[in-house]
């Protein structure tokens, strides 16, 4: 009987041990409660460098607004998915939403990852935020809940081409009509569609189109092309290369001694430090469309010295590549999204994001905000943004396009050096 | 216009030299041990990123880095003969071409995974530099290589002909079992052209630090071309591969100018089809040169 009492004793002390640890493990919950993010994005593989600068943005609008109070009272925590190519994007977004929970992802930096993670946020009805990649077609497909703060290719080719074939010959003091444009690219379809766009700017202000030509991206000789541009004898040279083909042109027009007044590349071969690494001084005076650096006027880019100090503080180190700023500007865009929604609910979100109507200089990177209805047919896109041109000075790129952006003492250096004078 | 063909013809050649000497270390291997190395064109990656990080860690440049990255990947050639090729010397030919194919493979990600996708150049005093002749452009880093390519054909033809090595390596090629039974080790002349071909392919890799960069698929892209070289040259044959190199790089040259530079790849591949159905021997090759070996 009496060991019958001390097994009923344990029981109850047992229920009570019980009952207190999960009264405890709730308050504990509940004190952490927090909006959990999803973050995509390529951790590991060719694009991890890349990946990792996006992230180093995301996570300095993190903590700053978690150092603000964060989002209605909580912590925003990122969960982070590897989306080392496009499948992994596709199986890390179906983690991210059926394991982790998350109502919202962010991402891609890259195109195809993007294009491919998109549908499976659209068909979970979760937002997919995107604020890197850039490939017109990820708003383009009537999509309800993707959403791009930045602008698209397209327009990345639209004010590489209005600087070089209408901005140029205005500072030349050349007539538009006898401004004379080359436009040569790669020949895959980042190359075609791009120059295409070119061309049509080209056409379209009246600027005499000279040259218009494709080459292999893995080709191993340049010397061709640069002869039959030497024939054409072109004012504008613009050129819509990868890295590997931007460093050949350069060093064999150096070589061949292609001298042109104006040099704008159109994106990745020219906005890089690769090239400059490659090339050295001999990068000065070529332009190219794209993310601002830091050197932008902050008092166009009002977020960037908030920015820089945070950035300074989390990552312990200088900033190396545009991409952290641009992609900052897209998370606490996000915030300010999430804030007039009140919840994380997607429809909440999506109904806030389509009210927003924020004229230019909004965001911190400058930037004004009004999203496409999904009735339009770049559904989800921020139709405000445009890109900025830049132009490599020094050894670094300098804001020079719109000219409100550009910082006090920078002056656009044209007409680009000749060869022989460097 | 006669001073641009001309010019046309200079960035022909020169662009020649370069496809000459990544293709000699190809044909040297396949004339004498009768192996298509598929692994080949990732030597040439492999000594491209050796004088790479030879130069941005401890600033040696190229043209010094050679004399390291050179006798190094010799002996990782007299390795690789002896852990994946002597083993399978006997085995069906296939499991050779699937051995150097899965090699290649490996390396290319294995240098995808140290180093990443990203474009690594360097940056010389002499990329840039340029001899002039008149109004003619010659570029320097360019007319190294040819003169190294130039030199090297020279110097194999002859080490082949005047010492004692290179005779068995031609024993070995012409005929593997008289050569046997005339008393020269085959296995070490199968080391030794492997050392050789591999050593002057990461030769080339070195050498083309100042006018490419180096990324992990960049020595596929040459191996294929050097392909082209070596049958277009008749299979082993040392100056077929010389010639084949030239003619390849005059017609990319010549095409591009002449008809569209998007075509320059797609016009030699034509070329070699009418050649191989020409003369499927290759232009300096003899009939049955893959049976006769190395010339």
């Amino acid at each position: 009987m009496k060991g019958c009492k001390h097994i009923q004793a344990k029981v109850i002390l047992g229920f009570f041990m019980l009952f207190i640890s999960i009264a405890l493990m709730a308050s504990v919950s509940q004190a952490k409660e927090v909006v959990k993010i999803g973050v995509l994005l390529p951790f590991s593989g060719p694009l991890a460098y890349e990946g990792g600068e996006v992230f180093k943005g995301f996570e300095v609008a993190r903590v700053e607004q978690n150092e603000k109070g964060g989002l209605f009272g909580k912590q925003i925590e990122f969960v982070k998915g590897d989306a080392v190519d496009a499948k992994a994007a596709v199986s890390e977004a179906e983690r991210l939403i059926t394991v982790e929970g998350v109502k919202i992802i962010m991402g891609t930096f890259s195109s195809v990852r993007a294009f491919a993670a998109t549908t499976v946020a659209e068909r979970n009805k979760v937002i997919y935020w995107e604020t890197g990649a850039v490939a017109d077609k990820i708003t383009g497909r009537g999509y309800k809940y993707v959403f791009r703060n930045e602008a698209p290719a397209s327009k990345l080719a639209r004010a590489a081409a209005r600087f070089g074939a209408v901005v140029a010959p205005e500072m030349l003091d050349i007539p538009i009509n006898q401004f004379r444009v080359a436009v040569i690219g790669e020949d895959s379809s980042y190359g075609k569609s791009v120059s295409e766009t070119v061309k049509t700017v080209v056409n379209e202000v009246g600027a005499k189109l000279v040259a218009y030509e494709f080459y292999d991206a893995n080709i191993k000789d340049l010397s061709s092309l640069i002869l039959r541009l030497k024939v054409k004898r072109p004012d504008a040279l613009i050129p819509t290369c990868y890295v590997n083909d931007a460093i050949l042109l350069h060093r064999q027009m150096k070589q061949l001694d292609l001298n042109v007044k104006v040099f704008v590349g159109t994106g990745v071969g020219h906005n890089t430090g690769k090239l400059r690494d490659a090339v050295g001084d001999d990068i000065n005076g070529v332009i190219c469309s794209g993310w601002p650096s830091t050197t932008i006027n902050p008092a166009y880019a009002k977020g960037l010295p908030g920015f820089v100090s945070v950035y300074k503080k989390v990552w312990k180190g200088e900033i190396e590549s545009p991409h952290p700023f641009g992609n900052y500007s897209g998370a606490w865009l996000l915030w300010r999204v999430i804030e007039r929604a009140g919840s994380t609910d997607p429809e909440a979100i999506r109904k806030a994001a389509l009210a927003m109507d924020e004229p230019e200089g909004y965001q911190p990177i400058g930037w004004g905000v009004w999203f496409a209805g999904s009735d339009k047919p770049n559904a989800g896109q921020n139709i405000r943004p445009d890109w900025f041109v830049e132009q490599w000075q020094n050894g670094r790129l300098n804001t020079i396009w719109p000219p409100k952006a550009m910082a006090k003492g920078i002056k656009v250096m044209i007409p680009f050096p000749k060869w022989k004078e460097r | 216009m006669l001073e641009i063909i001309l010019q046309v013809a200079i960035n022909g050649l020169l662009l020649g030299g370069i496809y000459a000497l990544v293709a000699i270390g190809l044909t040297l291997i396949f004339g004498v041990v009768r192996v298509i190395n598929f692994a080949q064109g990732e030597f040439l990656m492999i000594g491209m990123y050796a004088a790479f990080w030879l130069s941005h860690l401890l600033g040696i440049d190229p043209y010094f880095s050679f004399l390291i990255i050179t006798p190094l990947l010799f002996l990782v050639g007299i390795m690789m003969q002896k852990v994946i090729i002597k083993p399978l010397l006997n085995a069906p030919s296939l499991a050779l071409i699937f051995a150097t194919f899965g090699l290649s493979i490996a390396l290319q990600n294995g240098a995808l995974l140290l180093w990443k996708a990203d474009h690594r150049a360097i940056q010389t005093s002499y990329s840039n530099s340029v001899l002039l002749l008149g109004n003619l452009i010659i570029s320097v880093p360019r007319l190294v290589i040819f003169a190294v390519a130039v030199a090297i054909v020279i110097g194999l033809f002859l080490f082949l002909q005047r010492t004692y090595w290179g005779k068995a390596m031609t024993a070995v090629a012409q005929d593997r079992e008289a050569a046997m039974l005339m008393g020269v080790d085959i296995h070490k002349v199968y080391m030794l052209a492997f050392g050789l071909g591999i050593g002057l392919e990461a030769l080339a890799g070195v050498l083309l630090m100042p006018v490419y960069s180096a990324y992990p698929t960049i020595g596929f892209q040459f191996c294929i071309i050097a392909f082209v070289i070596v049958v277009l040259g008749g299979m082993g044959n040392i100056f077929g591969a010389f010639l084949g190199g030239l003619i390849i790089g005059l017609v990319e040259a010549f095409s591009g100018f002449f008809i569209s530079p998007q075509l320059q790849a797609a016009l030699y591949y034509v070329i070699f089809v009418i050649v191989l159905v020409i003369r499927p021997q290759g232009l300096l090759g003899m009939v049955g040169a893959q049976e006769m070996g190395f010339k």
